[in-house]
């Protein structure tokens, strides 16, 4: 393509041209590498032993590697390998595009992931090298299999229903013509703005054995929320706003024209959503159910809150290394949490990259609405508003509490709970300063990789996308203890850093934003950048004038996940956050375990009034309605 | 082409050998200094009694900070406690909250550059855990010297009790009027039928307060009666929670009729205006000892000291007495009306929680095979 380019005036032929450009690149690399892999490994004289012979002491040196060998090898290996292919040499943007990808992904996800594996196959704590004797063990617990089964059944349900209930949400919202559709998209998504043990928080207080409306309202005793129902339930008010704008993305930039011609050919309006608008969103719902499954199997705060002592893996790995303080038992049911998730990744991925899901082509007409039958149009309609008022009670409950003396016995109105807040101003600073750079940094570097996963073609691209959504299937748990084995020694001390934490929320909260941008530019036709490069544009710049503009809602779908995931994370928070870098939701988590429901529900309120409050200042910055940036 | 090709192969050839320089060298180098020969002096130190004075002495001023890791606290207590450590020593103190496993993988993972100076709080297991693992460094302090011999600290100074932590029955008192029943004064009260899926505890496989009670019975009952006890009362059990202050938190927000907790937690949940009972058990109650050490490495060395002989001030004991309710390791502290002391709870005879936590993973193990398992 490029070779054919109409170039202008120069002295150098193309193909000199590409050498020159190509051997400066490679200059550089090298410089860098040397100036790195000095850094990352260290050789130092250490005392070995001391020898005292009369009043002489001998102090024997020993040369001693400082840092990790390993990582610096797979470093060079991955600035190496892409040099492999005749593809990218051609092309060093992208040569230089995949070499940045494969050594982020290297340093961030994969480098800390392995540390886990190692600490988790150590079979005990005085023991080195390798050994299976921790899976053996594993496999002999009957709590093992039973978390792992439970685990399966949590993970499918949610995923499930999840999907089923956010595409119908989702169509309703972006291509029927029901009322209040703005409204409606902001409640439904409510859930995403508040940490996910909130959730549970305020199912106890109104669901729960006293709860507001099961035991006050409506009288019923000896009935448990506690167990796989009530996680369930949390795990969907979680787990279905994301659903949501996972494929409403999509239905709204789907092109009308492929149902017109069908509707044209005498479809029947239901007969054409079945066979034409939904196997359209398979990417987008492939997605949700990869996500939903994803999180709710990794998530340990809901079980752990109203579990009501229902073992799944990412509890009992929580458990056995925060309470049992056992790593390395901890750290390989950590690794048994993985392979589901790999799986559903594996199967996701098969299924998408096997069919083309053109829609928007140079002259696409997007977002018109369908006409359905009212027998279905206000049903859907129902499941919308009651999705909407459930959240509205849900989250008012909180504020209610917030504003209380004592939830569930004395309701006279106080400021107490307000006042208790004061003493977690510096984390709360902290905690912005962490989501706002893991934000914006996490939305730049997901929507490169989308651009680069999504669209480019090089060998080891599947590869690629593998290491990158996986961190998403990583329980927070088994991140921050990775992120600590491989970032605390020597030479780095990135522990108790910002950095650290910034970079843990990136990678971890990566995928949405890199799935969305897959998804989305499946969408967009590869004429529309082909035409920019035939038309003489570079690479770099067909990227920041075709593609970028077209996935800029991927980008900010990347950056409002990633900055309200930080905020509301509490998982990889507990290991990351240090005495300088306190974070908001490790306090707020304390409080909920140690203090009465109206403190905890202070914390709870406080933090989502900060993050309605940070869209609305993103919805300023950039220019778009705040019902937009939920949209996405 | 050809030259293309070259390229590829030096530009290998350099990765290549980039990568293959560090390789481990083992070589000896002699060094031979002067060794100081240092006479050690035994002075005698004349040993003062300990006088109370009310006035303690006017501190000096170390300055810097001051990294707590563990840190039991609520937030305004802690400012208090904290701007009056900073008044008188000029050290800015931070306080990370943080279990006792956490703390203790934290400690581990970070112990080649360690971020915090003190483990302040949580159980003394963590403790003896980390000076067994050299993580932590002894230190004799004043407050150390005040402690009786015994369970509250380490013979060799590695770590030191400053509150014991006593387990209580939180009982609902609408919730036992609905099903009929009393607050159980005794463990044997457990088994009544009348608390039939009314009891809460947590799970002494996920939490350390409960192991705290399972060895305890273990003491009292010996190790076969503690099961037979447990397995009866089991009937009774409405969920094993994982969280050790869950079962009091259930309890005082009318959930349960009975939740077995720490009495802090639940003297806690008492002043904050719930209505909660709490109850002890006459034939004694287990307990665990919260420690404090100071971690070895630790930046902040001096303020470290300082802050582990402040925590066994009176005026330090009282406060966090007041506050969170945990029984003072120091004699002669007085307390607040209402709050419970050594004297008005029945320990068990005997009970060393250090000694118990060698046994953990076998009574754990056995509490899984014969109770958690078979849920």
């Amino acid at each position: 393509m490029v070779d054919n380019a109409p170039v202008l005036p120069q002295r150098w032929s193309s193909r000199q041209r590409q050498r020159a450009v190509f051997a400066a690149l490679i200059a550089v690399e090298i410089l860098l590498l040397v100036f790195v892999g000095t850094r990352l490994v260290q050789v130092q004289a250490v005392e070995d032993y001391r020898e005292v012979v009369g009043d002489q002491e001998t102090i024997y040196l020993r040369n001693e590697v400082v840092g990790d060998p390993a990582l610096v090898a797979l470093l060079v290996l991955g600035i190496a390998l892409p040099l492999a292919s005749r593809r990218l040499r051609r092309e060093p943007v992208l040569l230089v595009a995949v070499q940045l990808a494969i050594e982020a992904l290297i340093m961030f996800v994969l480098w800390p992931l392995a540390k886990v594996f190692v600490e988790g196959f150590k079979a005990g704590q005085f023991v080195e090298g390798f050994s299976l004797v921790q899976f053996r063990t594993l496999f002999q617990m009957p709590m093992v299999v039973r978390a792992t089964k439970n685990t399966m059944v949590i993970g499918v349900t949610t995923a499930f229903l999840s999907t089923l209930i956010g595409t119908l949400v989702a169509y309703t919202l972006t291509l029927t013509d029901v009322p209040w559709r703005r409204w409606l998209r902001n409640l439904v998504v409510l859930p995403l703005i508040s940490p996910p043990f909130a959730v549970s928080f305020a199912i106890i207080l109104l669901f729960g054995r006293r709860g507001v409306i099961t035991y006050d309202l409506l009288g019923i005793k000896d009935y448990t929320i506690y167990g796989p129902q009530g996680i369930i339930f949390v795990q969907l008010i979680s787990t279905i706003p994301l659903s949501v704008l996972i494929i409403s993305a999509v239905f709204a930039s789907m092109s009308r024209d492929l149902e017109e011609a069908a509707e044209d050919l005498g479809g029947h309006p239901l007969y054409v959503l079945r066979t034409v608008t939904f196997p359209l969103v398979t990417p987008a719902i492939l997605t949700s159910v990869l996500l939903s499954f994803i999180g709710s199997i990794s998530d340990f705060g809901n079980p752990m809150l109203i579990g009501g002592g229902y073992q799944m893996l990412a509890t009992q790995a929580f458990i056995q290394m925060i309470e049992m303080f056992d790593l390395q038992l901890g750290a390989a049911l950590g690794m048994l949490l993985i392979i589901p998730s790999l799986l559903a990744f594996l199967l996701q991925h098969r299924i998408t990259s096997r069919r083309s899901y053109v829609t928007v082509t140079g002259g696409a007409r997007t977002g018109h609405v369908r006409k359905l039958p009212a027998w279905i149009k206000w049903p859907l309609f129902g499941l919308c508003v009651f999705l909407a008022a459930f959240n509205v009670v849900l989250y008012g409950s909180i504020f209610v509490g917030a504003a209380v003396k004592t939830w569930g016995f004395d309701y006279t109105l106080t400021l107490d709970n307000v006042r208790g807040l004061l003493t977690s101003v510096p984390m709360l600073k902290n905690s912005m300063i962490v989501a706002i750079s893991a934000g914006i940094l996490g939305g730049l570097v997901s929507i490169f990789l989308a651009w680069l996963i999504g669209r480019q073609k090089f060998p080891g691209r599947a590869a690629l996308d593998f290491s990158a959504t996986m961190m998403q299937a990583i329980p927070g748990t088994v991140v921050g203890i990775g992120y600590i084995l491989a970032y605390n020694a020597a030479p780095y001390f990135w522990t108790g850093t910002f950095f650290i934490i910034i970079v843990a929320y990136i990678f971890r909260r990566l995928p949405v934003g890199l799935r969305t941008g897959i998804a989305a530019q499946k969408q967009i036709d590869p004429s529309l950048e082909e035409a920019s490069l035939d038309l003489g544009a570079s690479r770099l710049r067909t990227f920041t004038h075709i593609t970028f503009p077209l996935l800029s809602r991927a980008f900010f779908a990347g950056v409002i996940y990633i900055f309200i995931r930080a905020m509301t994370d509490l998982s990889a928070a507990v290991f990351l956050n240090s005495g300088r870098t306190q974070l908001f939701t490790v306090r707020m988590f304390r409080i909920m375990v140690t203090s009465t429901p109206s403190e905890a529900a202070a914390f709870a309120a406080l933090l989502i009034v900060i993050i309605i409050i940070s869209l609305g200042v993103l919805s300023k910055v950039t220019g778009k309605s705040f019902v937009d940036l939920f949209r996405i | 082409m050809k030259n293309f090709r070259l390229t590829i192969l030096v530009v290998g050839a350099l990765l290549l050998a980039s990568c293959a320089a560090p390789t481990p060298i083992v070589q000896t180098v002699e060094v031979t200094r002067e060794v100081e020969v240092e006479t050690v002096v035994e002075v005698p130190v004349e040993v003062e009694k300990e006088v109370e004075v009310q006035v303690e002495v006017t501190p000096t001023p170390i300055g810097g900070e001051l990294v707590l890791y563990g840190c039991m606290f609520d937030p305004e207590e802690q400012g208090v406690v904290f701007q009056s450590f900073e008044d008188q020593y000029g050290v800015k103190v931070t306080c990370l909250d943080m279990s006792s496993g956490e703390a203790l993988e934290r400690i581990r993972a970070e112990s080649e550059n360690p971020q915090g100076d003190v483990l302040f709080g949580t159980t003394n297991l963590s403790h003896v855990n980390l000076a067994a693992d050299g993580l932590t460094e002894a230190y004799k302090g004043s407050g150390w010297s005040k402690l009786p011999d015994g369970p509250v600290k380490d013979p060799d100074g590695y770590w030191a009790g400053f509150y014991y932590g006593v387990m209580g029955f939180a009982c609902s008192p609408e919730r036992l009027e609905e099903i009929g029943a009393e607050c159980p004064t005794s463990w044997q009260d457990l088994l009544d039928p009348v608390y039939e899926g009314e009891i809460v505890i947590a799970s002494p496989a996920a939490s350390g307060t409960s192991y705290t009670v399972l060895s305890g019975l273990c003491q009292l009952f010996g190790e076969d009666g503690a099961f037979e006890f447990w397995k009866q009362m089991d009937a009774n059990v409405a969920q094993y929670t994982e969280s050790g202050s869950a079962p009091g938190k259930m309890a005082a927000a009318g959930e349960y009729a009975i939740g077995i907790s720490f009495a802090h937690d639940i003297q806690v949940q008492q002043d904050k205006g719930l209505p909660v009972i709490l109850n002890f058990s006459e034939e004694g109650m287990p307990f665990e000892i919260g420690g404090i050490s100071i971690m070895n490495g630790a930046k902040n060395l001096a303020a470290a000291q300082a802050w582990v002989d402040h925590v066994f001030t009176k005026s330090f004991q009282r406060y966090h007495n007041d506050t969170a309710h945990r029984i003072p390791t120091i004699a002669g502290v007085e307390l607040m009306e209402g709050t419970y002391g050594l004297e008005d709870v029945k320990l068990i005879d005997g009970y060393d929680p250090t000694e118990w936590a060698a046994k953990r993973d076998d009574l754990v193990a056995r509490w899984q095979e014969e109770i958690g398992s078979l849920r």
